[in-house]
């Protein structure tokens, strides 16, 4: 009887899992809506606003302004973007992963790291040599002026020249069931060559080009650093959707799995009785 | 006029026009400018102000556009802007009040009025009123 009674007092525990997990899957989704919405409505913006940038950087002249300044890339600038909780399937995992690859192919170079999202700090913050910024609880709430303050640190370090370029890892929102891991450079703004190229004709500024560009290139860091906000966001809640969808299901398996033992062993039991029963009564016949 | 050229207008929450237009005009920082097919490469500030663009059929669309930046290219016009409003979303009645309170106090300033806030706002709501008037 012993093994009926703990078996019943599993199921009922993995019963209350499933409540749990069933929950925050349906959080996760409900917050996922939201997110991929914003996602979808800023795309346009940001995309457009890129074009802008390669044209004016393709048509400029080098060193125009110190943000398309290509140096050497001897220090490096990494920004990890990571989740501030955890439950959410390999979503971490994978920029872990990736950043510690990276780490290792500039082994030759002087790297601190930032890090957005809380998992990414507690994971690296023993493991790594240089710790830069650690920004946090930057995904409570999104407006468009959350990127713009980590945008003004990752300017001014380029700028003063402490950091050559500047690198983020983010996962970007594919779909639902699709996550990418991304990595890409931030600053300098463009890859500059114009070896062999034949030059276009050069923008005309209104009202002059340091102002325009003073303006419109610390505008595009920042619209860069929301959007990744606001793609790992929608990633981060779509893998946690999955992930506890997965769960969910294993826990009905597993509840199935112990109600047929358990049913198994009670038949047994009931067996067992019978036959001591009949046999019972044919003794004293 | 036979030739268009390709307009985008966006804002940091949506996207508002993506089409080829016949003609875009602009409220650029420093004046007024008029894009047309094969414009030479320009890039300016936005100021506030009413943007107007002819679609190939010939209507004719106004948006009210505050802030941001636009480039035109010989084959095609990206207007970024930091806020736009179409004629049909404009409360005009707010529109009215503020352009009053900026009146008032562009008219009797005191010493915590910020002159410069007052003529901006000044500027918006009585752009907004002439293009929601359009209507």
């Amino acid at each position: 009887m012993a093994a009926i009674h703990n078996l019943r007092r599993r199921i009922k525990s993995v019963r209350n899992t499933r409540q749990i997990t069933r929950a925050m899957k349906l959080v996760a989704a409900a917050k996922m809506k939201r997110a991929q919405e914003r996602v979808y409505h800023a795309r346009p913006y940001a995309n457009k606003l890129q074009d802008v940038i390669r044209s004016v950087g393709s048509r400029l002249e080098i060193g125009k302004h110190p943000l398309l300044l290509n140096r050497p890339e001897t220090n490096i600038r990494l920004v990890v973007v990571s989740a501030d909780r955890g439950l959410c399937g390999s979503f971490n995992a994978v920029v872990f992963r990736r950043v510690f690859e990276l780490l290792e192919q500039w082994q030759d170079k002087n790297i601190v790291v930032d890090f957005i999202g809380r998992k990414g700090f507690e994971h690296f913050q023993n493991k790594v040599d240089t710790v830069g910024r650690n920004y946090k609880d930057v995904f409570r709430k999104f407006d468009p002026t959350v990127g713009a303050g980590i945008a003004a640190d990752l300017m001014n370090d380029f700028v003063a020249g402490e950091c050559d370029a500047v690198y983020v890892v983010y996962n970007e929102f594919k779909s639902v069931l699709q996550q990418n891991l991304i990595v890409e450079r931030l600053l300098p703004l463009v890859e500059q060559d114009f070896s062999g190229k034949e030059a276009l004709i050069p923008h005309l500024f209104e009202p002059s080009a340091e102002e325009v560009l003073h303006d419109l290139l610390p505008r595009y860091v920042e619209t860069q650093i929301f959007r990744v906000l606001i793609e790992s966001n929608a990633a981060e809640f779509a893998a946690r959707m999955t992930a506890m969808e997965a769960a969910t299901k294993n826990a009905t398996e597993m509840i199935d799995k112990l109600t047929l033992q358990m049913n198994k062993i009670r038949q047994a039991a009931i067996t067992t009785e019978i036959i001591e029963v009949v046999s019972g009564g044919q003794i004293s016949n | 006029m036979s030739e268009s050229i390709a307009f985008a207008l966006v804002s940091p929450d949506r996207s508002l026009f993506d089409e080829q237009v016949q003609e875009v005009t602009i409220p650029a920082e420093t004046g007024e400018m008029q894009a047309l097919p094969l414009h030479t490469p320009t890039i300016a500030k936005l100021g506030v102000g009413e943007l107007s663009c002819t679609l190939t059929s010939g209507v004719r669309k106004r948006v009210v556009v505050s802030g941001g930046f636009v480039e035109v290219l010989p084959e095609k016009v990206t207007v970024l802007v930091r806020t736009a409003e179409l004629p049909e979303e404009i409360d005009t009645k707010r529109a009215e009040e503020a352009l009053k309170r900026a009146e008032k106090m562009l008219l009797h300033p005191d010493d915590d009025t910020d002159v410069q806030r007052a003529m901006l706002a000044f500027a918006r709501a009585s752009v907004r009123l002439k293009v929601a008037r359009h209507l």
